[in-house]
């Protein structure tokens, strides 16, 4: 129902604006046909209500670090595990709060989660990836997808 | 001019930091709710307050009604720094006590423009809140 608002183009242009405010001095986003396969985490966050799904935000372990160090203000060496897993989690917050933003009320964010790795979210309650969207930045692989539960409750 | 900067991402409580402390204003952070409540009991009340929405347990719509129930936060502002940017959440906020609202992602320009709307020095007084509560 909600596809037509979830294109490609309006993800990556949220993502793009939260990029801009927070992380000023790096280079822009180059939307990319595909990443490749590296290490990485996933930031998650669930919206509920007139729609169900989740929006979600995986960075190379590279650019979560560098993404943390300039929020932060810090060297690239002075990150720790925490502050990327803080940063990860505060983007896809912003990222997930601006997607609910697209929605028609009522409709609640829970708090972001994230993980190591990529994302598992488990297709067969009815999860369908609608909008995946590939972004290079800093020369790391960047993704943001959003993912539709047509059926049934959130994961 | 003191703040208070309650959110529960030290990244974002970093940031909000760096361009409140760039405004020349002493700043004092609270990573959830009751932390807040501590400094605002420990301390001489802060100018403003600026509170996420999104915390874990007591979120900062219940800080913001916490704070406005007591007779001794009077003077001090609240601002909202939130994802949460649809009508009904700004009113609901402006309702509870909230005196601004900004909705991430910002730019510090926009924060010092928000800051510049409230006379901070002068201090708050109650009929600002021009949004009744329904309740």
């Amino acid at each position: 129902m909600m596809d037509a608002l979830f294109t490609e183009e309006v993800i990556a242009e949220i993502t793009s604006s939260v990029w801009a405010a927070f992380l000023p001095d790096s280079e822009p986003f180059a939307m990319v046909e595909a990443v490749p396969a590296v290490r990485a985490l996933t930031g998650s966050i669930h919206i509920s209500g007139t729609w169900n799904g989740l929006v979600s935000l995986t960075c190379s372990t590279a650019a979560a670090t560098l993404a943390a160090a300039s929020m932060l203000g810090v060297e690239v060496e002075g990150v720790g595990a925490s502050d990327v897993l803080d940063a990860i989690g505060e983007l896809v917050n912003i990222v997930g709060g601006n997607v609910k933003g697209l929605l028609p009320p009522p409709t609640d964010l829970s708090l972001p989660s994230v993980t190591d790795g990529s994302l598992h979210v488990d297709t067969r309650a009815g999860a369908e990836r609608i909008v995946d969207v590939h972004l290079s930045w800093m020369d790391e692989p960047v993704g943001v997808a959003v993912w539709e539960r047509r059926g049934g409750e959130p994961d | 001019m003191r703040a208070l900067v309650v959110d529960d991402s030290r990244t974002m409580r970093t940031i909000l930091s760096r361009i409140l402390v760039g405004l020349d204003v002493d700043v004092e952070l609270a990573e959830d709710a009751p932390a807040a409540l501590e400094r605002l009991d420990e301390n001489h009340v802060p100018d403003i307050a600026l509170v996420d929405w999104h915390m874990p347990g007591m979120n900062g719509l219940e800080l913001v009604r916490a704070v406005r129930a007591q007779d001794r936060y009077t003077s001090m502002f609240i601002m909202m720094v939130t994802t949460e940017g649809e009508p009904e959440q700004i009113v609901a906020a402006l309702a509870a006590g909230a005196d601004e609202y900004i909705v991430k992602p910002f730019t510090a320009q926009a924060i010092a423009e928000k800051l510049s709307l409230l006379d901070l020095g002068g201090g708050r007084t109650p009929a600002r809140s021009w949004v009744e509560d329904p309740a």
